[in-house]
């Protein structure tokens, strides 16, 4: 090992990845259609509004395309899994609805204080980044019930108790709507951006080998905690518009571990540690959710979930990783 | 594969996947049937989570309210006798998922109006929804009064009394049995932090003393701390209001280390786990919403009696009819003569209704009577203590007793010899 550390610097071993990286295996293409993909989805946002009479399906569609592309700028390609990612959610919505109803502050000034305490948060559960594998998940875990607990003690004029604060003033749904598709396209856009820069390959680096990287001159600690950051950030907004579109929150629902859960099984789904894959992901499985929920109201949870091991099953990289794997070719345009 | 196969196979995917994506979820405005056939309720019901237990509860009453009104050919609306169609969806508990179940109720079943989640988190998420399409919303089962105080103009707590209400009747019973100070214990979750809450303001409100607030994480095992400083405050009456399993567990160590309260009260003090605690439960005090022997003056409906023979006859293995099923029933009862009085199923219309039938409508439960905002000012509880060999009587309000309190209630020595 030290032969090689003396043979190969690791400034000219990152400059020479720096050099290599850049859309090596994409079709230039590629990342043209996606760009047009993504525009046309953001098109179609702002139009539903007005041709459908209900938002709420839309909202929580970006919501889930959001988290689960924020979930995987860690998770899938640093290999990171944070089970108490909805810290970061509870305190997004906690800290919108906190500032709105005791502070009486507007809109984007909640949306702000959101965003600084995800922010926050994330640089506090730093720490953790030095654990790898179940044991930073556990931990993760952890600190979000912590966190749950301490926000319950807080005094009630801060973070309402345990009953959680009601959201007194209204807000226009249709606004939160589409700031909702602003933070999801954001994420997805700013997904894209790294997967396409040397930042990409270097955190596939870090996620297939946390040392070798370290040792080719990756700055392993400074990408992963940015990605920490981003990632918490985007959590955080999600759950601050969540929690002015409900109107409502509480410890229980703010802090849900579905809300990790769900955002792994949709990133999951669709591909961990590709970009296209929990945007795909998020929207198989919230269309399909929505489609047996009111077909099936006895049985559609026994339907989803015969659906999801389903598609684990026959696709255990998850869709786009799978027909990566199995056409190699697609690699130029997938990714 | 060739770039321009590739691009021509996107390009057609994604029109269609759009085309696919979108039908299902974009519709027309909601409009209010024309050429009526029925009245059409839409409601969510929890099939799994925290609240399935309760919201299946209040569901069971809803099916016999149904039952029973369609037998006679419905309700009778603008001079015509409408069957009433009940539209169910699952929420599963989840607050994300109640704003899409009412946007679906509203635009896809078209429901006329509609009955509120259980829980006053799903009621507040779906009220967002209901409220801006200017669709009526009765609450059955919705105790927070922060709800009513979003400025909503369409929702109407039918049922509940709301959880600033409850501890009306046990503290002023208290302060009437010679009682002067008051103690809390609570869990960390909503219902049972506002209730205890609730308990300390009504207490200093009637100018009783606080002994001791506590408040734990869910899972505590060991209570005594807490008890013995409840004790040592010389507490008159412990206000559990966590769970029953939890108060089966604080029984358990009062009783360990002889710690005696002169009036214990919880929600679950007639629950069946704890009446199996036998002589150990004798004394304590519980909340009821009905029972048989109380009959208030009902001018619309069953009695508590009547509602419970029916509600046996349909239902003869069970589950028993609980405090959930009888505000979901006394909802649906004062429901039923709001859209008889209505002169239309529009929401103005409906709460103008609920506005000007409020206080002259007295139910199985007492008498329904609301303030503009839709806030529940009526339906005290009734306070029920536990007697030996299983027996329950009110003991308040003083209007409907069926017996005297025990009070101060038996020692843990005194208990084990009945």
């Amino acid at each position: 090992m030290s032969m090689v550390m003396q043979s190969v610097p690791p400034a000219e071993a990152a400059r020479s990845v720096r050099q290599r990286a850049p859309l090596f295996r994409l079709h230039r293409a590629s990342i043209w259609i996606w760009c047009l993909t993504l525009a046309g989805i953001s098109l179609v946002a702002v139009a539903i509004p007005a041709v459908s009479a209900g938002v709420s399906f839309w909202f929580y569609l970006f919501q889930w395309i959001a988290l689960a592309s924020a979930l995987n700028l860690m998770a899938g390609t640093t290999g990171y899994v944070p089970f108490g990612f909805a810290a970061f959610f509870g305190i997004g919505a906690y800290a919108a609805a906190g500032l709105t109803q005791f502070h009486h502050a507007p809109t984007w000034a909640a949306l702000f204080g959101a965003m600084a305490a995800g922010a926050l948060l994330a640089v506090l559960f730093a720490p953790t980044l030095r654990l790898r594998g179940v044991f930073f998940s556990v931990v993760s875990l952890s600190l979000a019930i912590v966190l749950r607990s301490l926000i319950v003690l807080l005094p009630e004029d801060v973070a309402g108790g345990s009953s959680g604060i009601t959201i007194t003033g209204r807000h226009d749904p249709i606004l939160l709507y589409y700031l909702m598709v602003a933070v999801s396209m954001g994420s997805v856009a700013i997904a894209t951006a790294i997967s396409v820069t040397p930042h990409g390959l270097r955190l596939k680096a870090i996620g297939d080998d946390l040392h070798a990287a370290q040792i080719i001159g990756v700055n392993a600690k400074g990408l992963r905690l940015a990605m920490w950051v981003l990632s918490g950030t985007i959590a955080a907004m999600c759950g601050a518009l969540e929690g002015l579109y409900s109107s409502a929150i509480d410890p229980a629902a703010a802090f849900n571990i579905l809300i990790s859960t769900k955002a792994i099984i949709y990133a999951a789904l669709g591909g961990l540690g590709t970009v296209m894959g929990p945007v795909i992901g998020a929207v198989i499985m919230t269309v399909t959710d929505e489609l047996i929920w009111a077909r099936f109201p006895i049985a559609n949870l026994f339907i989803l979930g015969l659906i999801v091991s389903a598609t684990v099953l026959f696709f255990p990289r998850g869709i786009v990783g799978s027909l990566l794997q199995r056409h190699p070719r697609f690699r130029r345009w997938f990714f | 594969m060739k770039r321009r196969q590739f691009l021509k196979m996107s390009g057609g995917i994604g029109f269609l996947a759009a085309g696919a994506a979108i039908g299902p979820f974009v519709g027309p405005a909601h409009a209010q049937a024309s050429g009526r056939k029925s009245i059409r309720i839409g409601m969510s019901v929890a099939s799994t989570g925290t609240f399935a237990h309760d919201s299946q509860s209040g569901r069971r009453a809803i099916d016999l309210w149904l039952e029973q009104v369609n037998a006679k050919g419905g309700l009778l609306h603008q001079g015509q006798r409408y069957p009433v169609e009940l539209v169910v969806r699952d929420d599963r508990s989840d607050k994300q998922l109640a704003p899409r179940v009412y946007e679906s109720l509203i635009f896809d079943e078209k429901v006329d109006l509609v009955l509120a989640p259980y829980g006053s988190t799903l009621t507040a998420a779906a009220a967002t929804i209901t409220d801006r399409n200017d669709i009526f919303m009765m609450g059955w089962a919705v105790a927070a009064d922060s709800v009513f105080k979003q400025g909503y103009k369409y929702i109407v707590n039918g049922g509940t009394t709301p959880v600033s209400r409850v501890p009306e009747v046990p503290v002023q019973a208290l302060k009437r049995f010679g009682g002067k100070i008051i103690s809390t214990i609570a869990v960390d979750e909503p219902y049972s932090d506002a209730l205890a809450g609730s308990f300390r303001a009504t207490a200093e409100k009637h100018g009783l003393a606080i002994g001791t607030a506590e408040k734990y994480s869910r899972g505590a095992k060991d209570f005594t701390t807490i008890l013995n400083k409840a004790a040592a405050a010389k507490t008159d009456l412990l206000c559990i209001t966590s769970y029953d399993t939890d108060m089966i567990v604080m029984l358990r160590q009062m009783k360990e280390n002889d710690i005696n309260f002169p009036a214990i009260f919880s929600t679950f003090s007639q629950n069946s786990s704890i009446l199996a605690l036998g002589s150990d439960a004798i004394g304590l005090w519980g909340q009821s919403n009905i029972d048989p022997r109380v009959a208030y003056a009902v001018n619309l409906g069953p009695t508590a009696a009547q509602y419970l023979d029916a509600y046996n006859a349909k239902y003869p293995n069970g589950p028993q009819s609980d405090i959930n099923s009888a505000v979901a029933f006394a909802s649906l009862m004062v429901l039923g003569a709001m859209i008889e009085r209505a002169p239309s199923l529009k929401a103005p219309d409906l709460k103008a209704a609920a506005l000007d039938l409020s206080g002259h409508l007295t139910v199985l439960n007492g008498t329904y009577r609301i303030d503009e905002t839709g806030f529940q000012t009526g339906y005290d509880i009734l306070v029920i203590q536990n007697t030996a060999k299983g027996g329950r009587e009110v003991i308040a309000p003083a209007a409907v007793a069926t017996a005297a309190p025990l009070f101060p209630m038996p020692t843990w020595d005194q208990k084990a010899k009945m």
